[in-house]
């Protein structure tokens, strides 16, 4: 059986808008041998762009291939109008691609206001205390953290950190993998629906990467799923059902963590 | 007792050496990841430039502690910019790195004896200064000028790794560099500024070490390196703290096992503490050697 309810919808899909960035045709991969084909994913302005698929699928290396931690077999990451595919992962950072990477997300041996300094290293050291000032209101519990080593924080209060130290540069996009991986259930809400949703509805563009179906579709705006490497749905979220979703791509398999 | 006071005067002097040595290794160390045995061949182009900086311009004999700095940086760059990426580039492994490194180092080491013929020089003209008295200890002038120049090359290298941007990054990287990439940290610089100041630590060890010993020739820096490294792995890779605590532990240790058993033993006290310690807290230390694959360079 295959999941087909995106195609009637397909006809009366909005016309997006100029995208942000344009991953197209992407392979990349390990040792040559290519972990995502030909896949192709756009995030818009204000758009928050859900990318999901069971373990294994190659989330975390197209993420990978867009930030520049990983080179690119063939394809073309086009990012504000400019081709950014072959730069190298600091200037496409500098670009404006903030990225918070799934585990080693943090500077453990940093402490927290270190850590965000670290986030705003291209800034002007003014722009700096600003932009920490900004976060901390954004973000109050950061308030009581900020002398604490980043290895001693819990799940929840890394993953913040590491959000908050993306956000340091005002990156235009936000890439995020997996960031509920590991938390609570209760804590993977709030960040999802607190924090993301509230990044997303800030205006940013987020392209987030999750397992978490359930949790992340109500935030979404699009929907890219892939499976084997290869991206299998790209429609918008509201078209989607985050059951159909787990039964048709997850086979029911971990369903407690997956949906 | 009185010998044992002593010993620990003595080990204070060789520590300040060691720290000089060690900080500088382990700042290259946690950084790139690549245990570097060369560092040895360049504490000796650092003794050797400057005591011939010494020995022909017979101006200010601390003129070649400066020198040996300089020599430090200008060789660690060739290989750490010239050499290193090369073969990192071409995904060498952790072994090989070690056997380049070691390979690198012989080669050196024997092209400084094939042009000095092997000869050992005396660096007699070294002005010792006055001699202080602490209860039984003595020390020198320049021994105490030493010691002040590893406290203020600690200080400055702390305070540059934990007040300066630059330093935070350079902290940030050791850790976590693929993060530190996508933090927009320029990773060519940090890597840049950690060959510069590891080059110069190990230079100004260098000449430190054969001013204190009086005698120089091409095998002085791979003398030196064996209580070095003892101290930068003791100390836990990346920690100039670290480095500095565990240079007290065997610069006396050296001292004491040298009073007691003799100077023939007091290398191997080095690692005698290094070995203890690993035996008694292993997956402190050697976690840290083994879990890290990706060179920075």
């Amino acid at each position: 059986m295959r999941y087909n309810g995106t195609r009637e919808v397909s006809e009366v899909m909005p016309a997006r808008t100029a995208p942000l960035l344009a991953a197209q045709a992407v392979t990349a991969g390990y040792n040559g041998l290519p972990v995502v084909r030909e896949v192709g994913v756009q995030v818009g302005p204000g758009e928050t762009v859900l990318v999901i698929g069971p373990n294994g699928a190659g989330k975390s290396t197209l993420v990978k291939a867009i930030t520049g931690d990983l080179p690119l077999m063939s394809g073309s990451i086009v990012f504000r109008g400019d081709e950014v595919g072959r730069l190298p992962a600091d200037v496409r950072a500098a670009r404006g691609i903030g990225y918070v990477p799934q585990l080693n997300d943090v500077f453990p041996t940093l402490t927290v206001l270190e850590n965000l300094e670290m986030g705003g290293y291209r800034l002007r050291t003014k722009a700096v205390r600003a932009r920490i000032d900004e976060l901390c209101e954004q973000f109050p519990q950061l308030v009581p953290l900020r002398r604490r080593q980043a290895r001693t924080l819990s799940g929840g209060e890394r993953k913040l950190v590491a959000i908050a130290r993306a956000l340091m540069p005002q990156p235009e996009l936000l890439i995020l993998d997996e960031p509920t991986a590991n938390l609570s259930p209760q804590v993977a809400n709030r960040i999802t629906s607190e924090v993301i949703a509230g990044i997303a509805a800030s205006g940013g563009a987020v392209l987030l990467i999750e397992q978490r179906v359930t949790l992340a579709l109500p935030v979404a705006s699009w929907v890219n799923i892939l499976v084997a490497g290869r991206s299998r749905h790209d429609a918008p979220a509201h078209t989607l059902d985050a059951e159909k979703i787990a039964a048709e791509f997850f086979f029911n398999h971990n369903e407690d963590e997956v949906v | 007792m009185h010998t044992l006071i002593q010993a620990i005067g003595f080990g204070i002097v060789t520590a300040s050496l060691i720290a000089i040595g060690a900080m500088g290794f382990t700042l290259q160390f946690g950084l790139t990841n690549i245990l570097n045995l060369t560092y040895g061949v360049v504490m000796t182009l650092g003794a050797m430039l400057g005591y011939l900086v010494d020995s022909v311009s017979g101006v200010n004999p601390w003129i070649g502690v400066i020198t040996g700095g300089v020599a430090g940086i200008a060789a660690t760059l060739v290989i750490g910019k010239g050499i290193f990426p090369f073969f990192v580039r071409r995904g060498i492994g952790l072994l090989q790195v070690v056997m380049l490194t070691l390979g690198l180092s012989l080669v050196i080491q024997y092209t400084i004896a094939a042009i000095d013929h092997g000869n050992f020089y005396q660096l007699s003209f070294f002005p010792t200064g006055p001699t202080y008295h602490f209860g039984p200890i003595v020390i020198t002038g320049t021994e105490l000028i030493f010691i002040g120049i590893a406290a203020f090359l600690y200080l400055s290298i702390a305070g540059l790794l934990h007040l300066t941007r630059l330093g935070k990054a350079l902290r940030a990287m050791s850790v976590e560099p693929g993060l530190a990439r996508s933090c927009g940290i320029p990773t060519r610089r940090i890597v840049n500024v950690t060959w510069i100041l590891s080059g110069m630590l190990a230079g100004i060890a260098g000449i430190a070490y054969v001013i204190n010993t009086n005698t120089v020739d091409s095998y002085s820096g791979n003398d030196f390196i064996a209580p070095v490294l003892a101290a930068a792995i003791l100390g836990q890779s990346g920690s100039p703290g670290g480095a500095v605590v565990a240079s007290l532990l065997v610069g006396c240790a050296t001292e004491i096992v040298s009073a007691y058993g003799g100077s023939a033993y007091s290398t191997v006290a080095g690692f005698g503490v290094l070995l203890i310690v690993l035996l008694a807290r292993p997956g402190n230390v050697m976690s840290e050697l083994t879990k890290k694959i990706e060179f920075t360079v």
